[in-house]
């Protein structure tokens, strides 16, 4: 479910941009014998994959992923750390941050009997954070507020890379967000328990 | 003198009718090349007598041209022999007599190589009297210049005349193509008016929906499923300028 705040990765990706996508998702099921079968499934998919892969993508909350990152920052590890032996949440302020993170879309197509192979894209989302106030829970974040986040996303299928086209999508935190409790974990649990 | 012209029409048929009928046999009779006279067997060899010179006897026996005034008919000349000499070829001047005489004498006038003394015996019936003329005229008739233009003229056919207009194809063609498109044309409409007028209507069931005709190209859709996973990576570390205050209680 979208919840207020969430970012909407479907609106990075326009359904162009998935169309092509499978067009060559297609070729390629033809070049690794994938039967003509599965090739007239992959170019029957068509749009469809397009708008199978955003409505997934509707469904992911992509800004978790990029907090569980935040920890890698020493400045931030150590916030994290202070907040486990504080009784009350710490609040930061981050100044302006940029991240990478990756997604692998795995996209299995079947019918009349059959299932093609699937077809494994890579979604590279570029994220830019700026004056977010983070509160922070035993190295949990709770919740964030303030600032703003902008977002660009490529779809990569092998070597090919299908560049969206769109600018990056601005997202105003605002009143910001709260997380269920514990929150998004900062620090790796492997760590944690070591 | 209508019966001598009578007469004279009679003895011109008979003689082309002889003269056909030596022809036809193509045997005639020749005279010795030695001039004697003296008649020898028929030869086999065959005298070819053009058809327009019996044409052009005949008609000038009927049709005789006014003659100005009678030549004296050449004497031969006696040569020192004592013997007469024929004249060689016949003068210009002198015209074939077109009324044949039955008599002897005539036969030396206009028989140039006839010895005198041959005479008798090229003429011993009334048929002999009328062929040396006949003869003289079949083998004189070319060369002859006095002889009247023929007034019957056998039509022949001129292949040096004006060229005949040449048969006209693209008339016919420009016809044929018409008819042709004409029928064409009204084949297809007859083909059109008997064509049965058929409205095909064509339903789909696919489960529980219904597909129609206009809907078909729909109908893999619903067969095709998608399942999509999406495996999260790992953010990276941030870069920049993380920390810029902090706090207890914000």
């Amino acid at each position: 479910m979208i919840e207020p705040g969430q970012i909407e990765l479907a609106a990075l990706i326009p359904p162009e941009t998935f169309d092509a996508a499978a067009a060559q998702a297609a070729a390629e099921l033809g070049e690794q014998g994938g039967g003509r079968m599965q090739k007239a499934m992959s170019g029957l998919a068509g749009q469809r994959i397009a708008a199978a892969m955003a409505e997934k993508l509707k469904q992911i909350d992509l800004l978790p992923m990029f907090i569980q990152g935040w920890g890698k920052s020493p400045e931030i590890e150590a916030e994290a750390k202070a907040s486990e032996a504080s009784a009350e949440p710490r609040f930061i302020r981050l100044g302006k941050l940029e991240q990478d993170l990756d997604l692998y879309p795995i996209l299995g197509i079947s019918g009349f009997g059959l299932s093609a192979n699937p077809i494994n894209f890579t979604l590279t989302l570029k994220a830019e954070f700026e004056a977010i106030e983070v509160g922070i829970e035993k190295a949990y974040v709770v919740q964030i507020g303030g600032g703003l986040c902008r977002l660009a996303a490529v779809l990569k299928l092998g070597q090919f890379s299908f560049p969206t086209g769109v600018d990056p999508v601005e997202w105003q935190v605002g009143k910001g967000r709260k997380f269920e409790k514990p929150g998004v974990p900062l620090l790796p649990k492997v760590g944690k328990s070591a | 003198m209508a019966g001598a012209e009578n007469t004279n029409r009679w003895m011109a048929g008979a003689a082309a009718l002889a003269l056909m009928t030596s022809a036809a046999d193509a045997q005639v009779r020749q005279p010795p090349a030695d001039g004697t006279g003296a008649t020898t067997a028929p030869t086999s060899t065959p005298i070819k007598i053009n058809p327009r010179d019996v044409i052009n006897v005949v008609d000038g026996l009927l049709n005789p041209k006014p003659k100005p005034t009678p030549t004296p008919t050449p004497t031969p000349t006696p040569s020192p022999t004592g013997r007469p000499t024929p004249t060689p070829t016949p003068t210009p001047t002198k015209t074939p007599d077109p009324r044949p005489t039955a008599t002897a004498t005539s036969a030396p006038q206009s028989k140039p190589s006839a010895t005198p003394t041959a005479v008798p015996n090229a003429l011993p019936t009334a048929t002999a009297v009328v062929e040396p003329p006949l003869e003289e005229l079949a083998t004189e008739s070319a060369p002859a210049a006095p002889i009247a233009e023929p007034a019957i003229e056998i039509p022949a056919p001129d292949l040096s005349g004006p060229p005949q207009p040449a048969f006209d194809y693209g008339k016919y063609l420009v016809w044929i193509a018409g008819l042709i498109a004409a029928l064409t044309a009204g084949g297809y409409a007859l083909k059109q008016w008997l064509r049965p007028k058929l409205t095909v209507s064509c339903e789909i069931e696919t489960g529980a929906s219904t597909l129609t005709a206009a809907s078909a190209p729909a109908l893999t859709a619903p067969d095709l499923a998608f399942a999509i996973q999406i495996e999260p990576g790992e953010a990276s570390a941030p870069t920049g300028n993380p920390v810029l205050a902090t706090g207890d209680n914000a």
